[in-house]
């Protein structure tokens, strides 16, 4: 593995990102978001104060928790198969380039933008706000763009993964949606069809595995105990996470988004070099 | 003795059940110009893309200056630089932004950007974006990627393709340029016209067989008919009278009627042409690469309609 190569990779992305309409239609998505964030959960609540805000982020980070895995898929989905589609992937191919190197430097390219637009819609009004409010209040903030970050970097793994199996863009397109509704929207039905089957201990570990199957619901326990779930959930959903393991459900469900980071991404080499090789 | 710089053995590529590459081999020496004709689907762009390492193989192997050719190889990437057929960028780059991602990717240095936008007379649009280029533009911005790495080969898919007329003979001359300099150049193209001028040889491939390999020269020594004899009559003569008289196979060009014959057949065919009152003009022309490739396609059983 050269890095070299998979910083130029990463270079041209940010580039190529930095030139798209995508990347200021999305800043503009997260802006809004954070104005909301301000005005609903800081300057709205006089009289709750920092439990206004938690809850207010909370809210929103259900919002955030649709709409992120929505624009990765999106954008990673089509970044493969549309290089394909342009026969721009020739002449990368051609080129001394490893599969490995050019998924690296394809994933950490968007990311990068993608975490740009999120740090900059996001994170830069909020903590700005957020630290004139108070110290606690910032923190929350931060915890809140660093889970944002978290499920877009888990999402364009899985987008990648989506593209490399495609050949064609609006297959990609096709693909992802039905990623994103599985995941998102049908997924939590499953779940709790299927968890009927289950009751006590087994129901516990039925629970904390799903949640691991899905980054969307790691991310959303994560938050929950992170942003001090207590008061905005009740406890009994955390006392429930932290009853059925015996490691801290932060470092559970931290570990499950990193799979879900460094998975799809494994996988991605792995059939973008089986696709070359036919 | 030196090795060839492309050694190509029984190279097969198989879709399905179709060999769209049949059992090729094929040594291209050091130095040379090598073309590869053939009408589409005649599995020229198939064996290029094994070539380059975009396509593995079914069966045989390649090796470029010793090396073996395999996708996603990286070092036997280097010994060569190529131009595909066609020529995709990344329309949100400029076009030299797109020349310098490709100049560090390979780590040359970005003064090779300037010097090559310069020789493809893309300076002045250095800094448009390659998405508003024509086609004659982007093919040019795509010489000039290949040319950035000092590559011993050059595999160039269709390089004229889409070009203006000034630019193909600019880029023959370039390509002869790069030649003269040493670099050994393997290129398709379907202009016979311009191949006949450039190459040292050419390979002729039909239905992913390669038929017919050799120099333009070899190629016309080989073919029965060495000379084609056109006649213009006027008032006309009729294809009947023409045919009883002349006892040669006659084709119809613009007006004029065409005898392809053998050096020694040449005079008695001038004379037989010449016994005819009505002859308005004559001319004698040496058969052309076109001619060959018509009768090679036609001798190995091709259609002629594709073309």
């Amino acid at each position: 593995m050269n890095l070299h190569t998979i910083k130029i990779l990463i270079g041209k992305e940010i580039l190529d990102s930095l030139r798209n309409r995508w990347f200021y239609a999305f800043l503009a998505v997260f802006i809004a978001l954070s104005f909301s964030i301000i005005y609903l959960g800081i300057f709205n609540s006089t009289t709750m104060g920092f439990e206004s805000f938690n809850k207010t982020t909370a809210s929103l980070l259900n919002l955030v928790l649709l709409l992120i895995p929505m624009i990765t898929l999106l954008l990673g989905g089509t970044s493969i198969s549309s290089e394909r589609e342009l026969g721009t992937m020739d002449l990368m191919l051609s080129k001394p380039i490893s599969a490995l190197e050019l998924i690296l430097g394809k994933y950490l390219g968007i990311a990068a933008a993608l975490i740009v637009t999120i740090v900059v819609g996001f994170g830069l009004m909020g903590m700005v706000v957020a630290f004139n409010v108070s110290a606690v209040d910032a923190q929350a903030y931060l915890i809140f763009v660093g889970l944002t970050i978290l499920l877009a970097l888990a999402f364009l793994s899985i987008s990648l993964l989506v593209s490399v199996l495609v050949k064609k863009r609006i297959t990609a397109l096709i693909v992802s949606a039905i990623v994103w509704v599985f995941f998102i929207l049908v997924y939590d039905l499953l779940v709790m069809a299927a968890a009927n089957l289950f009751s006590g201990t087994s129901m516990a570990v039925f629970l904390v595995s799903t949640i691991l199957l899905n980054p969307a619901d790691a991310v959303r326990i994560l938050a929950i105990v992170s942003l001090g779930g207590e008061t905005i959930f009740g406890p009994s959903l955390i006392e429930l996470t932290r009853m059925i393991t015996n490691v801290s459900s932060e470092l559970l469900m931290l570990a499950g988004i990193v799979f879900w980071i460094i998975a799809p991404l494994v996988l991605s080499v792995f059939f973008f070099k089986r696709s070359v090789h036919k | 003795m030196t090795l060839p710089i492309v050694e190509i053995s029984c190279l097969t590529k198989t879709y399905g059940k179709k060999d769209v590459v049949k059992n090729v081999s094929l040594n291209i020496e050091r130095g040379e110009i090598f073309a590869l004709l053939g009408h589409n689907g005649a599995g020229k762009t198939t064996l290029i893309k094994m070539l380059v390492g975009l396509l593995q193989a079914s069966a045989g192997c390649m090796k470029i200056n010793g090396q073996e050719v395999a996708p996603l190889q990286k070092e036997v990437k280097k010994q060569f630089s190529y131009m595909p057929e066609t020529m995709a960028l990344f329309p949100h780059l400029s076009a030299s932004e797109t020349l310098r991602f490709f100049a560090r990717l390979q780590k040359l240095p970005d003064s090779r950007v300037d010097e090559l936008l310069k020789l493809v007379e893309l300076s002045e649009l250095g800094k448009q974006k390659v998405g508003s280029f024509s086609k004659g533009m982007t093919q040019r911005l795509g010489l000039a990627i290949a040319l950035l790495p000092d590559s011993p080969l050059l595999i160039l898919d269709e390089p004229t393709s889409g070009l203006d007329p000034l630019w193909v003979i600019k880029s023959k001359k370039i390509i002869n340029q790069l030649n003269e300099s040493g670099k050994t150049i393997i290129f398709t193209s379907h202009i016979l016209s311009e191949v006949e001028e450039l190459v040292d040889r050419v390979g002729i491939m039909r239905e992913g067989d390669l038929i017919a390999l050799g120099s333009v020269k070899e190629l016309k020594r080989g073919g029965a008919n060495k000379v084609r004899v056109k006649a213009f009559f006027e008032p006309e003569v009729s294809a009947d009278e023409l045919k009883a008289r002349l006892d040669y196979p006659i084709t119809s060009e613009k007006g004029w009627q065409v005898v392809s014959c053998s050096y020694e057949n040449k005079l008695e065919v001038i004379d037989k042409i010449s016994s005819f009152e009505q002859l308005g003009d004559m001319e004698i022309l040496e058969i052309t690469l076109e001619d060959i490739y018509h009768s090679i396609y036609q001798q190995k059983g091709g259609c002629d309609h594709e073309h």
